[in-house]
């Protein structure tokens, strides 16, 4: 009887621990919402400087890395599709196989594990420190929102620079396609470009693109939720800086998962 | 008779089964001085706490200036948060910020001042903390004294009502504490403020404080100046005010001493 007890006990726990962060973050999502798009009506402007400043952070400052991923990973793409059609002499799909599954996969979701290990990880590692320091409850008592001071510039940040970072990421994946093309298939320049331009669908670049908007959301909620929940010292800013990073990865491949399926079964 | 500033009345905090508060009343008149002391974990800082609205409390109320400030929404708050400072144990000054934009930033946030005018305001600020000149430093290029002047420049930025202090001479020397507990007491009879101190140190209750609230398991023991308490023949208090350890400090004194031998 006591085992089946402890059994129930350390469930009802775990589901009420996950429903407590489900709630907590589903509230933190509408109070950012509230913030970004009613609040400005009721004059409470965003603030836009301190975006900008974010938007330099995570967009700008991550354009070698996030370029340079997706250049290997279109080299990659390239080089695999090819060992495979070069059996059937059918080489120039080469082109068709890295425009799709750059623009409508890898694009979107490398850019997204990679803002999220750098720019997700900072955004707890601020926040965190902040509240470690007593500078939350500062700014809380000279009347300052936290979410309007904090999290909405990070967060529209997040929204705008990661759409904007997947579509770069998409020419230059392409184009680490078009380089291994040229440099060992043997294929004409015009023609690479003509069937990767023919191969491509608006829905291709499109989905990929919708798709960022929501992980530039998971990576920004996820990263100002733990860090406004550090408990302890240094060692709490580490434990949720690891936890940020981890649970940003694994709730943006699961949203993956969901639109892919949607954009599967739709288009 | 004087309407108080700040009203405490049955405040209850609970923090899942553990009752921190418990049923705390207080009132504080303006213009005084007044300490909250107690042993470490008596609730002293949680009371704080909930007087400038950190924190929501399990049942009770806060009445600022006649407002209750468990019950009002963010925007009634923040008129009156914006005439409260707060001086933080760890000063809490914004590491990414200097010295002046930290200073600045309550006037830049709650004032349409010019920015020239918010920076001689800022710099009339740290001059009155002793800290001239150093508008341009972050708070990591200061000492821990330095950081706690500049903390009350920022508390006083918006010529508060009501100043509250956390353990202001936590973690400096006497030497600076001693002069932190002084400018403390320039700036009150300055802007005429009323100050509200929570500390356990009792040569700046000595200094600052017109009256002594003594904190006990979560409940106001006793209030009163420092001599009338110092003269209540209560053993809590007799223990505090003498320094005196814990029975339970003293059984595991004795165990080390039967273990060890005596030095």
């Amino acid at each position: 009887m006591e085992i089946v007890i402890k059994i129930f006990g350390s469930i009802g726990r775990g589901a009420n621990s996950f429903f407590g962060h489900v709630s907590r973050i589903s509230s933190l999502v509408s109070d950012t919402f509230y913030w970004i798009f009613v609040a400005p009506f009721k004059g409470k402007p965003i603030r836009w400087e301190s975006t900008l400043v974010q938007m330099v952070r995570t967009g700008y400052e991550s354009l070698p890395i996030v370029c340079l991923i997706a250049f290997f990973v279109g080299l990659i793409i390239a080089m695999q599709s090819a060992y495979q059609l070069k059996q059937f002499g059918a080489t120039i799909y080469v082109a068709n196989l890295t425009a799709v599954s750059i623009t409508r996969e890898l694009a979107p979701l490398l850019t997204a594990i990679v803002i999220a290990g750098r720019s997700g990880s900072a955004i707890t590692a601020e926040i965190g420190t902040m509240k470690v320091s007593e500078e939350i409850d500062a700014l809380k008592t000279m009347g300052l929102n936290i979410i309007s001071y904090l999290v909405v510039p990070k967060t529209l940040a997040m929204l705008i620079m990661l759409p904007c970072l997947t579509i770069i990421a998409d020419f230059i994946g392409v184009l680490g396609g078009y380089v291994i093309s040229m440099a060992t298939l043997d294929i004409a320049s015009v023609r690479y470009v003509n069937q990767t331009v023919s191969a491509l669908e608006f829905i291709d670049v499109f989905g990929g693109i919708v798709k960022s908007v929501f992980f530039a959301l998971i990576i920004a909620v996820i990263g100002c939720y733990e860090g406004l929940n550090v408990e302890g010292g240094a060692e709490g800013v580490g434990k949720s800086t690891t936890k940020s990073v981890v649970t940003s990865i694994f709730l943006i491949i699961a949203a993956d998962v969901f639109f892919t399926g949607l954009f599967f079964a739709s288009f | 008779m004087q309407e108080p500033i700040i009203k405490v009345k049955d405040l209850v905090v609970k923090y899942g089964t553990r009752t921190v508060l418990n049923g705390v009343n207080l009132e504080i008149f303006k213009g005084e001085s007044i300490a909250i002391l107690g042993k470490s974990g008596c609730g002293k800082s949680t009371l704080l706490r909930h007087l400038i609205g950190l924190s929501q409390p399990t049942s009770g109320q806060v009445i600022v200036k006649g407002q209750d400030i468990t019950s009002m929404d963010e925007d009634e708050k923040t008129e009156i948060l914006k005439k409260l400072g707060m001086l933080f144990q760890s000063s809490a000054l914004f590491n990414s910020m200097t010295i002046g934009d930290n200073v600045a930033l309550p006037l830049r946030e709650h004032t349409p001042l010019e920015e020239s005018t918010i920076n001689i305001m800022t710099n009339m600020k740290l001059g009155l903390v002793g800290l001239s000149g150093f508008e341009d430093f972050k708070p990591s290029q200061l000492s821990g004294g330095m950081k706690k002047r500049a903390g009350l420049a920022r508390a006083i930025a918006m010529d508060p009502d009501i100043l509250f202090c956390d353990e202001p001479s936590a973690g400096l020397d006497p030497v600076v504490a001693a002069g932190l507990d002084r400018l403390i007491l320039e700036l009150k009879k300055a802007f005429k403020m009323t100050i509200v101190v929570v500390t356990h140190e009792l040569a700046s209750v000595a200094i600052i404080a017109d009256r002594v609230a003594m904190m006990h398991e979560g409940k106001i023991m006793a209030i009163g100046t420092l001599q009338e308490l110092k003269s209540q023949n209560n053993p809590l208090m007799r223990q505090f005010f003498n320094r005196e350890p814990d029975d339970e400090e003293l059984a595991r004194e004795r165990q080390v001493s039967s273990l060890f031998g005596k030095a």
